[in-house]
């Protein structure tokens, strides 16, 4: 991940921070990642106004703002309909988690959650996850969102797959000849041919 | 109800990714750590004032819980958690987020104990000058206070 090289500076970012520290903090590890539009929130009110107007590349939301606030935010973000951000990427920044938060967070529809206190290596790092994150998009009445599904194990045992892309549990019956065992060892481990 | 939808977007984040012209992440935490420097001294100033709020609470609670307090002192105590860590204060940083685990328990339990609370206070304040103590001292002392608040349950 350290490999890849990032230009953030045409990209606009949306901070949400309780605090005018945690704001500055963090306006300035954007500065330096040469971010160029940074708009900085105190509350979820001012928050939700910058949102619906503005479409931003990158929004980082405070766990910790007053009543629950970010929750609600990127709950809001992701249903409005034709919001300028209803796609965007969101990472959640929690200080102390109390158990369940993550949770709470993840089925917000945020798209990556991080604990504080919040390094420039770790920010960076987590930017550049978001922007090679390639899941899909979820709408439906209980959830809105990118796939809460990060590796694809299949539907749980015993259900059917909602996902138009989910296999069946039923496998067929064979088509060709079975695979030996060298050829498998061959796909899981390939070595060099000698000439 | 509506159908659920499932679809592939584009990631805004995607186009920033090139193989030239951009920062590594070497370079881009070089730049950004010159950056939050500039705000080391109002960090700290508000790291000691959350360390008072802290203390201020404490003594508001010396007859007993008090819901408001404890809140108080788990919010201030959380902030800490959020900055101490990037100006050479981790362990401080640790001790807080301890407190926030000890106040957390209390809430959730109903139970409360005063000299639970006190071991916390005296803890951040050994970690706010982590010179004056050996590293080996100050894993000692967060090792304790992770088992004092493990021991509310």
């Amino acid at each position: 991940m350290s490999d890849h090289q990032l230009n953030l500076s045409r990209s606009s970012v949306l901070l949400v921070q309780s605090t005018t520290t945690e704001l500055d903090i963090l306006g300035q590890m954007f500065v330096g990642f040469l971010v160029k539009s940074i708009r900085k929130c105190q509350t979820v009110e001012e928050a939700q106004q910058a949102a619906g107007r503005t479409a931003f590349d990158l929004i980082v939301v405070d766990a910790d703002m007053p009543d629950k606030g970010a929750f609600a935010f990127i709950s809001g973000v992701r249903r409005q309909a034709d919001g300028p951000n209803k796609l965007a990427p969101i990472l959640l920044t929690c200080g102390h988690t109390v158990r369940g938060a993550v949770r709470e967070a993840i089925d917000s529809g945020a798209n990556f959650v991080v604990a504080k206190p919040i390094t420039p290596k770790i920010m960076f790092d987590r930017v550049v996850w978001l922007a090679r994150d390639d899941r899909e998009f979820v709408d439906c009445d209980v959830y809105v969102g990118p796939d809460r599904r990060r590796k694809s194990f299949g539907p749980p045992a015993g259900e059917k797959g909602r996902r138009h892309d989910d296999l069946s549990v039923e496998v067929g019956a064979a088509v060709g000849p079975d695979m030996s065992q060298a050829a498998i060892d061959a796909m899981l481990n390939p070595k060099k041919a000698v000439a | 109800m509506k159908a659920p939808k499932t679809f592939r977007y584009e990631n805004r984040l995607a186009k920033t990714v090139t193989p030239h012209g951009g920062m590594t992440v070497g370079e881009a935490t070089r730049a950004a750590q010159l950056q939050i420097e500039r705000v080391r001294k109002p960090t700290i100033a508000h790291i000691d004032a959350e360390l008072a709020t802290i203390a201020t609470m404490r003594d508001l609670m010396k007859g007993g819980a008090d819901a408001g307090a404890l809140a108080k002192m788990y919010s201030a105590a959380n902030r800490i958690v959020a900055t101490a860590g990037l100006f050479g204060l981790e362990d401080l940083g640790q001790a807080a987020y301890c407190l926030c685990e000890l106040v957390s328990r209390f809430q959730s339990t109903g139970k409360f104990n005063l000299t639970l609370i006190d071991v916390n206070t005296e803890g951040l304040r050994l970690m706010r000058d982590p010179g004056k103590h050996s590293a080996a001292d100050r894993q000692a002392a967060l090792k304790g206070l992770k088992q004092v608040a493990a021991s509310v349950s």
